[in-house]
């Protein structure tokens, strides 16, 4: 008997025998392979086959079969614009308004352009008539006032909030298909907001364990944490879906979705190969490349609103000092993380709007993407703050551990001792309100609050904002302001790079890169839709079984 | 635990097969943990991306392309610091506990003392541990000045799990030693009673209490892995060998073999090697005849089941 | 008899009891809130904060909390989660099917070869069985599940045998599915299991052996199969109870790990989440689970001293 390691005899560990244990190791290895684990072998051996025939025979029932990295806990994507609810709200839930291709905001549930006052104080939205619920209830105005009311409760904890607060004045309900929105301000983001926010069922706004909408389809069932079931809505009345699939009754191709959870980087990958699923979402850095080599798959890299949120607290020690922040905006270790963490997928980061969002601006370029010791050192050297040390709060995820290992590592270069701080969400973002950090880093991907741009990352910067980080500037305030406000898209998109460019100069938001969306297909499903992509969207609706 | 070392000298003619490997396995943990600490820094990005073991990296470098074999070593010792402390915890703790309750056997303190400890162990170690840890949360704890890190709260926690079987090992010890004949003896001539207790009876209380120490340094070894793998330990960048473990699970496509094998190995090198000393010593008790014989079940003391203390220990290493 | 058994009973329901009152109180003592891990705008806002916490019931007195929880117990209710607002005896009893069907499938996996190999060793002891067995069985009890568990995931690439998360289904779905994807997790669940067992039958046959019985047996000329079936392995077998609990033990901490490693949603892998969450109602009432049925299989295997072991009956009619 020759016992390697037992997890030799699989397919990718060669003679990797680690000896240290000695004989008596590797009469254990023998022996237990064959007593408990024998089965190992079997197992990989039965593996295999051709993906190909198992997809053409799976395919037979209609269902389109999605792989994602995490389920949501709370089903209601009112509360929540993180992508691990609304990837499986998206065909579901629908909005007033809409991206079409060219990512313009057009009317989905609404009937038309909102009409605004000359004042600009008042929309007043009508409804599209004909439209069911999947519970078969008809959609009303009292419907979409009671979203628009939970969202603005406090006690709800819905994360639009955030973006409501001082602006808007009251929901109204004029008639039956009417809905009147009275401003405090002018709030030409309005509009954007409204492209994002689901809509739902006036008894279903609070609840938290189910998704009623007017999509092509509806939830049928769900094992938390698992996986999801999806069936087409035969009533469902068209939308902007039924131009692409005209031919297909109900202007959806599959008979049904599903969503399956593999948390497992690994799993997820190894389950689309094997033609277990069609498409997964965030497909593990290191296992890209293996996806990239099988040609039954297509692996897409897209350049869209995902941002590293990168805060430090200006009002504090010791990054109230400038010279300070420069010296560690100069010695981060943007390639490193791009590298390391991503893959080479994405761009180093310099101000806090990405190339996918509106308002980035190509040219400018601040920090180097291989940290600049020499100068990082210069400016350390004019700080007027004795400490060399602060903490760095990250979220929960294994990429964001990541990044912040890689950062860490580099800023120990100029002398700079960083402790590493991992919360879970809501702790996560209780620093941030409570302003209790030294700097904060998150991912997040935008899209689905705010389309192809980011407004909530510049929050922090503006110096009234509940969020603010202490930072104050007359320029940036009065450029957030217009970013809110402005209806014209051109002033906002101005007003945009003047913040980005301010916040990179003066070192106050920096984020280490802004980073590409990644999934991986089937070859047998038709390409994801690149221009939802661009707003995080899969979009499955719009897609179908090819060959 | 000063005691380990002179312990082991003495007895180091009755180590048999079994102890010996055991000593040489737990000197090989050490071995890299030293030699790895050396070797290199934990958290320095060496590499681009994971590479397998070379002549400047042994232990090859993981997902970051920080060296695999100074991360091993820190985690090793990490770990190490960790169980020595919960350990000698729990000694401290459960042989106090234990002694007072067997000093007064029987009476309402004993039953009082033992109920606690039989609560405690109503769940099972690990799954208490982690209730323990939830408790207290995951940032660093402060008690006025004194503010314990996120180490020490591990090494708490385990600790705490494992009062109750030092205190179950130390009581029935103290039983049989104060029915002893020279006990009784000093009692009659009128000797304090604390001094029997500190001067005669917990010389002969501590040598089983040692014994399961070893067992209970493998069980640590183990728990302590388990919690930073579950993200309830030791937080990162900070290496620990269960971190390692957990990072490799989560990272790791078959090609990177090193990664979850070579700090695993080291794990298991701490954890087999404590168990075998643990049992050498063991059988070393067993051969000189045990005087802490098996208490007898169902009888007299319903408050104990009586699960003789030997197994008491083996638990958690699944 | 019976009032042994009726003693017994009892001193399991004042445990539980003790568990229950401890972890309530320990909990709600802690410095670790709930309303931290909500969204911020409820957790940084004190008029937020003070009305979910009203809400929730979490500004009554201590005692009411306490009571109220305790009632809730006895009718099986065990609140809500804090987290999503689910039933939590629902959660529960959801996932704790699911764990006892993994530790029955760990436990059958580990005790058949432990039986064999257990009883092999014990009759060529001194030889190289026996020596085999004895390194395996250290080894194997030294072998962390977790880490075991983490190779087979970077090993194994057939997604069939691979619960993790949504490749799970339950035996109600598929029976043969359902056993598929717990072959891996029962197996390296099993393996401490099976360590200790093939110990305790080999030592317990050894000095089975070695008793006057077993002499006596085979002199009256019974062969070495008949006093190994008749006598010596049922004088094996209470050593080898004298484990399990350690073993029920080790099973239900190893479910936390092995569960987690392969995503298998049963009661450990719900209070790993609860613990990370700080969900401290889920979190609760999976330790109060989890508390429940391990003390219920110690009574268990106490029961079954009485069945097995004449010697101990006997010892209690004369107590």
């Amino acid at each position: 008997m020759t016992p390697g390691p037992w997890w030799a005899r699989t397919r990718t560990t060669g003679g990797a025998d680690p000896a240290h244990a000695g004989p008596s190791r590797r009469g254990f290895l023998g022996m237990t392979a064959a007593l408990a684990l024998g089965g190992t072998g079997l197992l990989t051996a039965c593996s295999g086959g051709d993906s190909g025939a198992r997809v053409a025979d799976r395919h037979k029932d209609g269902v389109l079969r999605i792989g994602v990295a995490a389920a949501p806990s709370n089903l209601n994507p009112l509360d929540s614009g993180a992508e691990v609810t609304r990837w499986i709200a998206e065909a579901v839930m629908e909005s007033l308004y809409a991206y079409d291709d060219q990512l313009n905001s057009v009317p989905l549930l609404a009937d038309g352009e909102p009409q605004i006052s000359a004042d600009q104080l008042t929309w007043t939205i009508r409804l599209k008539t004909g439209i069911t619920w999947h519970n078969g209830a008809p959609f009303t105005a009292d419907d979409v006032v009671a979203t628009l009311v939970h969202m603005l409760d406090l006690s709800a904890g819905s994360e639009w909030i955030t973006y409501m607060l001082g602006y808007v004045q009251s929901f109204e309900k004029a008639d039956d298909r009417t809905v009147r929105i009275v401003l405090a301000k002018p709030y030409g983001l309005l509009r954007s907001h409204l492209t994002n926010l689901p809509v739902t069922h006036k008894d279903f706004v609070t609840r938290k364990d189910t998704m009623m909408g007017t999509g092509p389809y509806k939830l049928d069932t769900y094992v938390p944490g698992q996986s999801f079931t999806m069936s087409r809505f035969d009533a469902y009345h068209g939308g902007q879906f039924r131009a692409p699939f005209a031919d297909v009754p109900g202007g959806a191709a599959f008979k049904g979705i599903e969503y399956t959870v593999f948390t497992d980087g690994n799993t997820r990958a190894i389950s689309l190969k094997q033609g277990k699923i069609d498409l997964i979402t965030s497909p593990a850095q290191t296992t890209v490349q293996k996806l990239k080599e099988a040609k039954e798959l297509a692996v897409t890299s897209t350049v869209a609103p995902l941002d590293v949120l990168t805060y430090v607290l200006v009002a504090r020690e010791p990054f109230s000092d400038e010279n300070f922040r420069k010296a560690v905006a100069h010695s981060m270790d943007r390639d490193g993380v791009l590298q390391r963490v991503y893959g080479g997928r994405g761009t180093p980061g310099q101000g806090p709007i990405g190339p996918g969002e509106l308002g980035h601006d190509q040219a400018l370029s601040v920090y180097p993407a291989t940290p600049d010791l020499a100068k990082a050192k210069e400016f350390l050297a004019k700080a007027t703050t004795a400490k060399r040390d602060f903490t760095l709060t990250v979220g929960a995820s294994q990429t964001a551990r990541d990044i912040a290992q890689v950062l860490v590592a580099g800023w120990a270069k100029i002398g700079l001792n960083v402790r590493i701080e991992q919360l879970a969400g809501g702790p996560w973002s209780n620093k941030w309100l409570s302003r209790d950090y030294d700097m904060l880093m998150n991912t997040f991907s935008s899209g689905f609050t705010s389309g192809p741009a980011n407004y909530l990352t510049l929050a922090p910067a503006s110096s009234t904002n509940v969020l603010a980080c202490g930072y104050k500037n007359p320029e940036v305030d009065k450029a957030i302001d217009t970013v809110w406000q402005a209806t014209d898209p051109a002033e906002r998109t101005a007003a945009l790079r003047t913040v980005d460019r301010i916040l990179a100069e003066d070192a106050v938001i920096f984020p280490p890169l802004y980073p590409e969306l990644v999934v991986a297909q089937r070859t047998e499903l038709s390409p994801v839709n690149p221009a939802q992509l661009k707003i995080c969207r899969l979009a499955p609706h719009t897609l179908r079984f090819t060959g | 635990m000063p005691e380990r070392p002179r312990l082991r000298a003495r007895h180091l003619r009755h180590l048999g097969v079994a102890g010996w490997t055991g000593l040489v396995l737990v000197l090989l943990y050490l071995l890299v943990a030293t030699v790895g600490r050396l070797h290199g820094s934990p958290t320095e990005l060496v590499t681009l991306g994971p590479e397998a073991p070379s002549a400047a990296h042994p232990f090859g470098t993981d997902h970051l392309g920080r060296d695999l074999l100074a991360r091993t070593a820190e985690g090793a010792w990490t770990s190490l610091w960790i169980c020595l402390t919960s350990v000698g915890f729990a000694v401290v703790v459960g042989t106090a506990i234990g002694m007072t309750a067997g000093y007064r056997y029987g009476g309402r303190l004993d039953t009082l003392l033992m109920r606690g400890v039989e609560t405690v162990q109503a769940l099972p170690q690990f799954i208490f541990v982690m209730f323990v840890i939830g408790l207290m949360g995951t940032g660093d704890m402060h008690f006025g000045p004194v503010t314990v890190g996120n180490g020490l709260r591990v090494a708490l926690a385990i600790g705490v799990g494992f009062v109750p079987y030092f205190a179950r090992v130390a009581r029935g010890a103290t039983v049989v030693e104060m029915r002893e004949d020279y006990v009784v003896n000093l009692r009659g001539l009128g000797v304090p009673a604390r001094e029997i207790v500190f001067r005669e009876v917990l010389v002969n209380v501590l040598p089983p209490v040692l014994g399961q120490a070893f067992l209970a340094m493998a069980i640590a070894v183990f728990a302590e892995g388990g919690l930073s793998f579950l993200g309830l330990g030791v937080p990162a960048p900070h290496p620990t060998l269960g971190n390692l473990v957990a990072d490799a699970g989560g990272q790791i496509l078959g090609d990177a073999w090193w990664y979850a094998t070579l700090p695993g190995t080291v794990l298991v090198l701490g954890i087999l090697g404590f168990n075998l000393l643990g049992e050498a010593y063991g059988e070393r008790d067993r051969n000189r005849g045990t005087r802490f014989a098996r208490s007898p079940r169902g009888g007299g003391t319903p408050a104990v089941p009586a699960v003789p203390p030997k197994a008491t220990v083996t638990e958690e290493t699944t | 008899m019976a009032t042994y058994i009726l003693r017994r009973a009892l001193g399991v329901l004042v445990v539980m009891f003790a568990v229950v009152s401890g972890m309530f109180l320990l909990l709600h003592v802690s410095p670790v809130s709930p309303v931290n891990q909500l969204a911020p705008q409820i957790a940084a806002d004190p008029v937020a904060r003070a009305a979910f916490e009203h809400a929730h019931g979490l500004d009554r007195p201590l005692v009411v909390q306490y009571g109220d929880y305790l009632g809730g117990l006895l009718t099986g209710d065990m609140g809500t989660s804090l987290y999503d607002g689910s039933d939590v005896a629902d959660q529960v009893g959801r996932a704790l099917p699911v764990s006892l069907e993994l530790g029955f499938l760990a436990a059958l996996l580990a005790g058949i070869p432990a039986v064999l190999l257990g009883t092999w060793s014990a009759l060529r002891q001194g030889r190289t069985v026996d020596h085999v067995t004895r390194v395996v069985t250290v080894v194997a009890m030294s072998l962390p599940g977790y880490w075991l568990a983490v190779l087979l995931l970077v090993s194994v690439d057939d997604p069939d045998y691979l619960p993790s998360a949504g490749g799970f289904v339950r035996f109600a779905e598929d029976p043969v599915r359902n056993v598929q994807v717990l072959l891996l997790p029962a197996l390296v669940l099993g393996l401490g299991a099976f360590a200790m067992v093939t110990r305790s039958l080999r030592g317990g046959l050894v000095e089975a052996y070695a008793s006057d019985h077993v002499a006596f047996a085979r002199a009256m000329g019974s062969s070495r199969t008949q006093v190994l079936r008749r006598v010596a392995l049922r004088g094996a077998v209470v050593p080898t109870l004298t484990v399990a609990g350690v073993l029920i033990g080790g099973l239900l901490s190893g479910t936390v790990l092995v569960e987690n490693v392969f995503q298998i949603p049963g009661l450990g892998q719900l209070m790993v989440t609860a613990f990370q969450r700080q969900d401290y109602q889920l979190a609760l009432g999976g330790c109060v689970a989890t508390a429940a049925i391990f003390l219920l299989l110690n009574l268990v295997v106490d029961l079954l001293y009485l069945v097995v072991d004449p010697r101990t009956r006997q010892g209690l009619a004369r107590a």
